[in-house]
Parts: C-alpha cells; structure tokens; sequence
C-alpha cells in the first residue's frame, strides 16, 4: 500500500527547488548525504536518522551497482537469497515496501541517485513510486564510468527524460551531475558548461525544475567564481519557466587521509557553497577515503557542513555587499567565458542539444582530460598551476585560447596532481592541530569553575596528546566572579549550609590532598581553616565562598598534567565570533585585560597585560547574573522627588555609603536581597545583636538608617526549617519523579502545568506532610501506611484522595496546613486600620513561621512539604526544560504563578535571618509597610506605602528595588551580550510562538545556543542564568556532596563536547557493517552517485 | 611458488593499493629501446568503473618502456580475452580497485587460462581486492585460480612482471626469435633495468 503521505518528494508541498529556495531565504544550506542500503528497514532507518538531524536535509536513496547497469536479475537475485548490495534496489522492490521505506523521510524531499548510462527503468520505477526527484545526464553518466557509447547514452536519457517529466509535469527534478565529472583535474569551465548544457538537455525534454552541480576542486576563490559562472551561464541559457538552484559537491578528488583534514575540506566546501550562491551541498565523510560511511558518520558530516554553512551566512550577512566573500571575480569572469564559448561552440548546429553533445565530443569541443571513454577524444590536460588554481594545460581541440606547449605529464607529476588538495588539507589540519586546543571560559563563577573543575577532572583521568589551555576570564575577579568576590561584606551570607555547598565532582580521597574531582565540601574547608565560626552546618559568609572557589581553581591549576594549562584573565570579553575556515572561534577582550601569572612562576610575580584576543576551540559562557542598566518601571514615580534611587543590583555592589544615618531608605520587595541590605545597614554598620534568655535583641551603633520595606504579599521571605537532614541527604520522590514527568513528555508532547505536572507535586507534598504529621504524632505505623498507600498508583488525584482519606480516618493532627497560595500570600483581601494594626498581624505571623521552622525540616510537616519543593527540582526540570510546557500554561502557569510561588516558598533565609527581623523591628531600625506596596510621588520625598494599610506612607531619601531582577537580554548591557544578539549567535528563548523570553535560547545538553535562524553553534555553550527561561531554576550556585545532581552533571556534559571540539572534530569511532564494506573504493574519481 | 613468495614478503614500505598513487618509481632510467617495445594490456574488471588507477598505470608503464593498450573502465570479459588473441601482448595488467576484485578477478583468470593465448601469459592483478583488506588468503585464492602475482600493498609484482617481459624479450632478441614471451622463472630477484 501506498503511503498517502508520501507524494514524490516526500510529503513536502512545494517541488524540490521550493524546499531549496526557502531554506536558502532563511540562511541555510540545504545539505545531503549519499546514501543507499538494500536493507528496506535500514535504508529506512538512514532517512529517518538524516531527516532527524539537526541540519536542515535532503534524503538520498542510492541505488546498487546492479540496478545502475540495468542487470536486474543479479539485484532479484541478491534480495531473494539476502546477499548483500551496495545499493537500493529500487526496481526490484514492490512498490508498498518502497512506500513504507520513504516514510522515514516525513516531509523531507528524497533524490534517487543512480549513477546509469541508460536510466529508463529506473525513472519508471520512480514514476511507480510517485518519486520524481533524481540527478545524472547524458554525459555525466556515460562518460566516467562505462563503456555505453555516448550516443546511445543520449537517446536513452531523452527517453527516460520525457517519461519523467509526462508522469510529473512541473515537479518532476533532475539535477545535472556534469559539474563533477571525474571528480579532479577537470578545469572548472568545462564542468560548468557540461552541467548547463545537461540542464539544456533536461529543459528540452520537458523538464521544468533543475538544479546544477559542481563539485569543489582545488581553490576556494575559484570555486566561488564557478558557481556564480554557472548561475550565470544558466541564466541565459535556460528558459524562463525553468527553475533551478546551484548544488554543490564536496570534493570527489583523493581524499584526505586524516578526519581533521577531510572534516576540514568538507567545511570548506559548505563556505563556498554559500560565498557562490549554492542551495544545496552533496557531503562527503573523513570515512570515504577508505569505505563507505556508516548513518552516523553521514549525520555527522551533514551537520558539521550545516553549522559552517550557517556560520558562513552569518559572517556574510554583516558584511557590506560586495566584500571579498560573494562579490563577482576575475575567476567569475574567466570562467563564464570560457564555458560560455564552449556552450556556443557546441549549440552552434542548431540541432537539438543530445545531437549536439555527441557530435561535440566526435570533434573535441567537448573533451574531458584523463577520460578513458572512447568517446572521448583525450587530447586535453588540466593542471593545478602555482596558486593552487586547476587550468587547462592542454587544450586539445577546445575552441579556446590556445595553450602553451607542454610535455605530457609524468605519472609522477600526475600522482602529486591527484593528491594536492588532500595533501593541503592534512597539512593544514596538521598545523592547526599542532596548536594547544583551548577552551575559554566566560564568567569564573560557580558555573564556570564547575566546568574548569570537569574539564581538569577528565584531563586528569586521559591525558590528551594534544597540549591544552583553559582561559578562564571573569571582569570583577577571576576565580570567583562578582556575586562571590572575596572583598565584600562578611555579614552577606550564603543560604545554604556549609556542608552542602561543595565544587568538587567528588569527596576527597586518600590522604585527603584536594585534587580535580576530589576535594573537601565548602563546610570541610572553611572547618579545616580553623575559623572558630566555622561549622558545616553555620551559613558561611559570600566572601569566604569567594575564597573557596578560588581555592578550587588553584587546585585545578595545580594538578592540571603535563601539557595543559590554566590562564587565568581579569578582563572583560567584547566579542567572540567564528574564525569559519578554521572552524575555531575568535574571543576578544576589551582592552585592559591583565593576565594573572602562572602559579608556577612564582606568588609575587605581577600581572601582565593579556592578549587581546584568543582563537578558541570551544567558548563556555557563564557570565552569571548580567547588570541591568535599564532604569526601573517606577522611575517616573520618583523624578522629581528629592528621593534617590539606588540601582536593582547585587548588594554587595549598592553604593549604600551614599545612605546616612538617620535617613530612610525604602526596598521594594522582601526577599534574600531585602535580608541582604538589612545586614549590611545594621551589623555592617557595628550593631550587634544579643540573646538573653532565648530573646534576640538588637543593640544599635546609631550609624543605622531607617529602612522600610514593602512587596505585594507584604510577607518577609519565610525561614526555611532548621536542617535536620544529614548532609548527605536525598529525597526519594515516589511520586513527582523525573521519570514520571519525562514519561508524561513523551505520551502528550507538550505539558500543562497546572493538569499534568502540579497534582503530582502537590500530592509529593501531601504525601511527606501527611507522613510527618503521622511521625510526629510517634505513630510510625500511620506514616508507612500512608508512604504505602500511594504506591503504583498512577493518577495524581487518586493518589491525593487517598491521602486525604488515610489522614481523616488516622485522625492526623495539622491535615489542611498545606494550604500554598495561602501561605505565599496571607494578607490577601485583608485591610488594615494603621501601621500598628499591620505590624501586630506581621509578627504574629513570622513568630509561628518560626516556630515551625525551629521545629525543623524533619520535624515540622509543613516545612518539611515545602523542602519537597526543592528536592524535586530535577522533575520540574524534566517537565518544562526546553519547551516542555504548552504556550500558554508557560506563560500563565509558569511564569505567572509556579515561579513566584518556589520563589517565596521554596527558598528561605535561615531562622536567625527572622529572629534577627523581629529583633530589629522591635528596636525601630526596620519595618514593613504591609501588602500591595508601591513607591508613589509624597510631599517633596516620594513614598512607600501600602495599599492594604490605613494612614500616611513612608516618606524615603532612597528608593532601592531589592527584588533580584529576571534575566532579561533586552536589557543586559554587556557588550558581549549586545555582539552576540547582534550578529545572531544567540536569540531569546521564544516558546512555542509565544513572546520572546529574557533567556537566551539554547539546545539540551550540553547547551548550545540557538542562533537566527536556528543555527546552532556547536562550538559554544551557555551555561546557568542567562539561559532560564529556556531551562527552568538556573540561579544554583554550588553543588550538593554525594551526589552530582544537574549541576555537576551539566557542567561535565559540557567538558565532554569541549574536549571533543577542535578545527575539525574527530569522527567518533565506528563499528564496520557488512553492508555498508561493499563498494569500498581507493580513487574516488567521481564514481560513486 | 613465486607469486606466493612475493605477496608473502612484500615490504609495506611501498604501498601499492592506495600505493597506485603514491608509489614514486624510482628507476626511470635509461632502457633499451627497441624497434617493436614489448606490450602490455592494462584492464581493470567488469564491474569496475574506476579509471584514475588506470590512467597513472598507463603513464608509468609507458615511462618504463612498454607500449600500453589500456581498456578503460568496466572492461568486459569478453574484451580482454578478444584483445589479448588480437594483439598477443607480453603480459596482462589488473588494476582494480572497487572491492570485487576477489570475485570479477577469479572468474577472468579462470577464463584467460583457458585460452591458447592466455595460457602462460604473466598476469597479474593488483589494487584494493576485497573489502576486507584480505591479504594472504585472498592473494592466494587468485595465485591458485591462475595470476602470476597479486599486488596487494606494493609496487614489486609490477615491477617484476615488466623486468620479466624485459628478460625474456633479451632472451628473444638473443635468439632472434619473436615468439610469444615466458612467464618468468620463479623468483626473478630484479627490479626493471
């Protein structure tokens, strides 16, 4: 049976040209494997693998060796008794297993390539299987490869022709392959006037869609100048209802004996593809110069060739028309008018153009050099002159200028013709390679040190051959970064305990000296320092993190082996871009970068200025949180005020010397930040605060200001629960699983937060309350029962309404406590009479808050439910990451309600941070305006208040907007940023058609970005803040002992691809398959199709 | 048997199959010239269309002295068997290099083998063979089925095969006789003049 979907050229609407014209209007080389097994179920596993890549394809059937000399009966014969061939059997197959085959395509356009002399029953088993894409001609296909007289060649190509184009009249395509012929030493303007004059021949026979090839051959620029020659050359010739699109042909000369020579001849192909005009590319493998390539290793090619292809439409696209990568050339020119010489000399007979080629070739207007074909007369050389361009060294008969009389070639002159081009290839890959590879990492801090900690972890573990350098680059301080700098206040702490905070991949081994992959926890370090305050369980100042990073990247650079090096660079990074023909990226620093000595060299030694720029192999950007420069949407509120605005940024990096003693200063928003100016305008201002008999009190320096705070809950961040989890602790989810979520994935495509990811969450949390409250009500029996009771079931709700039902009938104390919305906003819909009136309500509300969080995340069921929310985050992950959600349940869902409610529920200060509010409330230092807060125009001053309290608002002398900001690239500074939006090698996450996001958009793991037009640059990745959105909670600044979790794990998948990465990365190693062994060839001089 | 021996010893050093196109002869020296210079059909298999090998053959073996009849892609059976009764050459060139070489090369020896004009006619075959870089055991099935040498990794057997035609024309020309040329006696040690 027919598959409905499959109508010619895949299920694709338009004709083959249409599907090359819009991917070349939206910058993409249209790129294409050859390939062909006689497997159906392989062969259909092939399309499917090269329409699942990532480049945008067309897919190949290539038929066997039998069927392209028209011998079926040996290609019967093989099928029947399942001897392998080196091809699709296309003529032999039934039709409904042909259909079935061609359903691996989807909507992907598939070519039938050949390589016949007499292609007759091959076009009518097409027409039978409603193909009607194919390539070859009349010369191209008679001349290189057999013994068919030209002639008979001719005629039979216009037959089958015609038959082609009646049974599909308008879609029906070939592509002429003239523009290979022999693949190496023939001049480029016999190729293009071969290959027009074969589409002329297709046109005449009642074609109306072509395409025309050229294969690459020995220079770029002349290769450039060929394609333009030739659309040129088509222009003229062809009709005006003929459509057409330029193909490319990775060299089909000797290839180069290494993969980074081959890899690196291939992406020169797919740039001057772009640079002369070419939709389509025809790929070649590093594997080819020895047997036929596996899928993969096809994958691979074509999506090495996209990715320079797309880099290359890139640097073009910012350049002026007509700089030195497309403009018209002296090559152009000499081209043209040698092939449009030829195409005169062979059209002047006025017969028609089959008649034409064979009586052109009968007297050597036509005569192709090195051609055994005795149709061919020989009486013509090429050659690969001094700058590496291929000419006429003979010029037979050819009605061209004559050439210089020369000896014939030697066969050894011959020999260093052939392999010149894989010669140069090696030998630029050699000395690229000889080259340390270099990774430069962005942003030193948590992210790019757990990158630098994995990449020396696995250096370490494989010493490479090749030399290595790390550039690790960081504006404020490298090492750390800006947020963990070592010179900030010691009273801004971190909000994780100690002991659960580490940046090594795994715990300290042996005798317990640190090295990559094995070191102590921030809480091990800062205890072995022997600071009396240090505890694993104490919340460490930033500045000591600070430290401790840098203690990392000294270990690094310590135990980095022979051969590799850490550079360590204080210094901003203005651009990085790609270097396309070497496939390396170009990473510029803005001027004024001071490069740290090695360690080696000495503690005392200075730094020097650094280089300016640095060719990369792979570029990891972790730049962290970006410094918004946009002025704040109340902005117009204060102008005009005598109240100050202090900038929304970090507080280590406020200029909070500018608020005096006695003044007022208002935040807006009462989060970790609000916590954070709070300390550094109290403690940091030398009061201190005091417990007698379990009370806190606060003992004021008189240097204090004012400070006020508001937010639309009008409730201070809550406190987490005193930990009373070992360190090494790991909740086991038995509900809300990533395997459940990433399951739900694949079952409905995209998911609905509230339906498909919420209930199991909350019923994760019911399940830990309910379980809680049963264990601490001393009744261990109730608390199994209530684990058991949900186990297998496998509907949210159910799961929650046997909870509910177990806890009424156990007769559990505290059952409705986990009321969430409630929690994250409990003064909704309350008015109060004054100031007081709110502040009694307040601390009524942080006291009990308290006393749950004193009773602990173990102890208190409340507590311990919301730490539920933090220990499932990787199937939140699973769920959303990536597009997971519908548009609509990411925007309203998502972004309006989930992230709010984690962001006030499910990261806390610690307890004291709460007993030190209420302390310094108590003393008059700090208060809370209420809910519904705003700043507004006052009298003389602007003024925070409240719309939920009664009475007169807060007159301030600063205003600080204390909620962290979003990520948002619209309105990120950074030069950096600014380079990367602007020349397209990052776009903001747009998800699934809705508005942009502030993130930047990048693929899974390991996390390249997402360029215009969806051009992914391999060679980068964007790891942590910029990228939410996108991804889901990026803001993690440490990882977790015992466990590796997403952020080790992350930072790890990128050491991997970067390690990989090089000018040409190496194909990755390949298992043989019988099949695919069968036509291995030596010389590759254009024979295979 | 000699070709054994020399498959069996070939160094590596000097490939021959991708050797085709990196062998650099080395003995282009003076040669006798000769009224009539002794002749070589070089042919690849049937199912062959590769060309490139064919086309440097050529020029080689005509820069060492022989006149060469070159067949050209894909060359027929039939052909070969046709040109060698024709033109009574002094010694028969495979150069294939598709991986069917063990198959397409068998079935023609087979057949040349029982013609009276390819009966002790040198023949040998060279290139990429099979798929499977074989080596001795495919090298061996060909010596049995009839070649004279299998040239899989050097240039030696060619160069052997032409001193040999060499030798043998010196033994003509000695004898002024013009018979048809001997294979040459096992473990000819040269090299072409």
């Amino acid at each position: 049976m027919k598959s409905p979907l499959h109508s010619r050229t895949g299920s694709w609407e338009g004709d083959f040209n249409d599907y090359v014209h819009a991917a070349q209007a939206a910058g993409r080389l249209v790129v294409q494997p050859r390939m062909g097994m006689a497997d159906p179920a392989a062969m259909r596993a092939g399309l499917e693998a090269v329409r699942d890549s990532t480049a945008t394809t067309v897919g190949t059937l290539t038929l066997d060796s039998y069927t392209r000399v028209g011998d079926e009966e040996s290609a019967r014969n093989a099928v029947r008794n399942h001897l392998p061939l080196n091809g699709y059997p296309i003529t032999v197959l039934p039709t409904d297993v042909t259909a079935d085959v061609l359903t691996g395509a989807g909507s992907m356009p598939v070519q039938v390539r050949h390589g016949s002399a007499r292609p007759g029953p091959i076009f009518r088993a097409m027409i039978a299987n409603q193909l009607d894409t194919s390539e070859g001609g009349p010369v191209s296909y008679c001349l290189p490869y057999g013994r068919v007289p030209l002639a008979e060649s001719v005629s039979a190509w216009r037959d089958a022709t015609a038959m082609l184009a009646a049974a599909s009249p308008g879609r029906a395509h070939l592509e002429t392959f003239g523009g290979c012929m022999l693949g190496q030493l023939c001049p480029p303007s016999m190729l293009v006037a071969i290959s027009a004059l074969e589409a002329l021949f297709f046109a005449e026979s009642g074609i109306r869609s072509v395409s025309l090839s050229y294969a690459q051959q020995t220079h770029a620029d002349q290769d450039v100048g060929a394609l333009r020659a030739l659309d040129a050359l088509a222009d003229r010739l062809l009709p005006d209802d003929v459509t057409r699109h330029l193909v490319m042909y990775t060299y089909m000369g000797v290839f180069p004996a290494t993969n980074q020579g081959a890899g690196r001849l291939l992406t020169q192909s797919a740039i001057s593809a772009v640079r002369g005009g070419a939709g389509r590319l025809i790929v070649k493998t590093a594997a080819e110069a020895h047997r036929i390539p596996t899928v993969s290793e096809n994958i691979e090619a074509l999506e090495i060739a996209a990715t320079a292809a797309a880099l290359q439409h890139r640097t073009q696209a910012g350049e002026p028309d007509g700089t030195r990568s497309t403009h018209w050339s002296a090559d152009a020119d000499e081209i043209l008018d040698e092939a449009q010489t030829l195409v005169s000399a062979v059209l002047q007979g006025g017969e028609d153009i089959g008649t034409a080629l064979v009586r052109a070739f009968r007297r050597g207007i036509l005569d192709v050099p090195f051609c055994l074909h005795e149709d061919n007369l020989g009486e013509t050389q090429g050659f690969i002159d001094d700058d590496g361009r291929l000419r006429w060294a003979s010029t037979g008969r050819l009605p061209l200028a004559r050439s210089a009389p020369r000896e014939p070639f030697r066969s050894d002159e011959l020999l260093e013709m052939l392999n010149t081009v894989a010669e140069a290839a090696d030998a630029e890959a050699a000395r690229l390679g000889a080259e340390p590879h270099r990774t430069v990492i962005v942003g030193s801090g948590p992210r790019g040190i757990a990158v630098l900690e994995r990449l020396a972890t696995r250096l370490i573990q494989q010493p490479p051959e090749q030399p290595q350098e790390i550039v690790l680059i960081d504006p404020v301080e490298v090492g750390c970064g800006r947020i963990w700098r070592t010179r900030q206040s010691p009273h801004l702490l971190m909000n994780t305990v100690a002991g659960e905070v580490t940046m090594f991949s795994g715990p300290a081994t042996g005798d317990g000296t640190p090295a990559p992959g094995a070191g102590p926890s921030l809480g091990q370090w800062w205890e072995a320092t022997g600071d009396p305050d240090a505890s694993v369980n104490g919340f460490a100042p930033r500045a000591l993190y600070g430290r401790y990073l840098r203690f990392v990247v000294d270990t690094v650079a310590a135990h980095l082996p022979a051969g590799s090096r850490l550079r360590r660079i204080t210094g901003r990074v203005a651009t990085v871009e790609p270097i396309a023909d070497v496939g390396r990226r170009l990473v510029r620093l803005a001027p004024g970068a001071e490069e740290l000595p090695d360690r080696r060299a000495g503690q005392d030694a200075k730094p020097v200025p650094a280089p300016q720029q640095f060719d990369a192999d792979y570029v990891v950007l972790t730049t962290g949180h970006a410094r918004p420069q946009s002025p704040p949407p109340w902005l117009d509120v204060i102008t005009g005020t005598s109240t100050r605005t202090l900038p929304a940024d970090s507080v280590a990096d406020l200029p909070v010397d500018q608020i005096a003693p006695g003044q007022t200063v208002g935040t807006l928003g009462l989060g970790l930040s609000f916590y954070d100016l709070v300390a550094v305008l109290t403690v940091g201002r030398g009061g201190r605060f005091v417990r007698d008999d379990d009370v806190l009190t606060y003992r004021p320096s008189g240097r204090e200001p004012r400070i006020v705070g508001g937010s639309r809950s009008g409730v201070p961040l809550l406190a987490r629960g005193h930990n009373q989890k070992p360190i090494d602790f790991r909740y086991q989810a038995t509900l809300f699983t990533p395997e459940r979520m990433t399951a739900l994935r694949a079952e409905k495509g995209r998911l609905d937060l509230r339906t498909d990811l919420w209930p199991w969450l909350l019923a994760e949390m019911t399940l830990v309350h309910h379980e809680t409250c049963a264990r601490v009500d001393r009744r261990p029996e109730a608390a199994a029962a209530i684990r058991r009771c949900v186990q297998g079931v496998d509907d949210a709700d159910e799961a929650l309404r046997r909870l509910r039902e177990l806890a009424t009938a156990a007769g559990l104390p505290e059952q409705d406590g986990l009321d969430l919305d409630r929690l994250r906003a409990p003064f909704r819909g309350r008015q109060f009479t004054d100031a007081a009136d709110f502040r009694v309500a307040l601390i009524d509300l942080i006291d009990a808050d308290l006393r749950q969080a004193r009773r602990g995340n173990v102890g208190s069921p409340l507590k311990a439910a919301l730490d539920v929310m933090r220990d499932t985050r990787t199937a939140v992950r699973a769920a959303v990451d990536h597009g997971g959600l519908t548009a609509r349940s990411f925007t309203e869902d998502l972004l309006g309600w989930f992230n709010p409610l984690c962001a006030a529920l499910a990261a806390g200060p610690p307890l004291i941070r709460l007993e030190e509010l209420l302390a310094l409330i108590d003393a008059g230092v700090v208060d809370v305006v209420g809910p519904s807060a705003t700043f507004r125009p006052g009298d003389g001053r602007a003024e925070l208040h409240s719309a939920q309290v009664g009475g007169p608002g807060i007159a301030l002398d600063h205003a600080v907007d204390a909620r962290i900001p979003s990520p948002d690239l619209a309105t990120d500074s950074s030069p950096l940023t600014r380079f990367l939006l602007a020349n397209g090698t990052i776009t903001p996450y747009r998800h699934s058609g809705s508005e942009s996001t502030g993130g930047v958009h990048v693929t899974t793991s390991p996390f390249h970005p997402v360029g215009a037009g969806e051009a992914v640059d391999r060679q980068i990745s964007v790891l942590g803040i910029p990228t939410e959105f996108s991804r889901w909670f990026t803001q993690v600044g440490s990882g977790r002992p015992g466990h590796w979790g997403d952020f080790v794990a992350d930072a790890d998948a990128i050491a991997v691809a970067a390690l990989a990465a090089g000018p040409i990365r190496e194909a990755a190693p390949v298992v043989l398959d019988q099949h695919q062994h069968q036509e291995s060839e030596l010389l590759r001089g254009g024979e295979r199709v | 048997m000699s070709a054994h021996t020399e498959t069996e010893h070939n160094p590596f050093d000097e490939p021959f199959a991708p050797g085709l196109m990196t062998a650099r002869p080395d003995d282009q020296g003076e040669q006798p010239r000769r009224r009539t210079e002794p002749t070589v059909v070089l042919t690849t298999v049937s199912s062959d269309s590769h060309t490139w090998n064919l086309v440097y053959l050529e020029l080689l073996l005509r820069e060492w002295g022989l006149t060469v009849i070159n067949l050209g892609a894909a060359a027929p059976d039939e052909l070969i068997e046709r040109t060698i009764e024709e033109h009574q050459p002094d010694g028969v060139i495979v150069s294939t290099v598709n991986g069917h070489g063990h198959l397409d090369g068998e079935r023609l020896i087979r057949r040349l083998r029982k013609t009276a004009a390819g009966r002790r006619l040198p023949i040998i075959i060279g290139g990429k063979l099979d798929t499977e870089g074989g080596g001795d055991a495919t090298a061996q099935r060909l010596i049995r089925a009839g070649y004279t040498a299998v040239a899989q990794d050097s240039i030696q057997p060619l160069r052997r095969l032409v001193s040999g035609i060499r030798r043998s024309r010196a033994i003509e020309t000695a004898a002024g006789s013009m018979t048809t040329a001997v294979r040459p006696a096992p473990g000819t040690p040269q090299v072409p003049a």
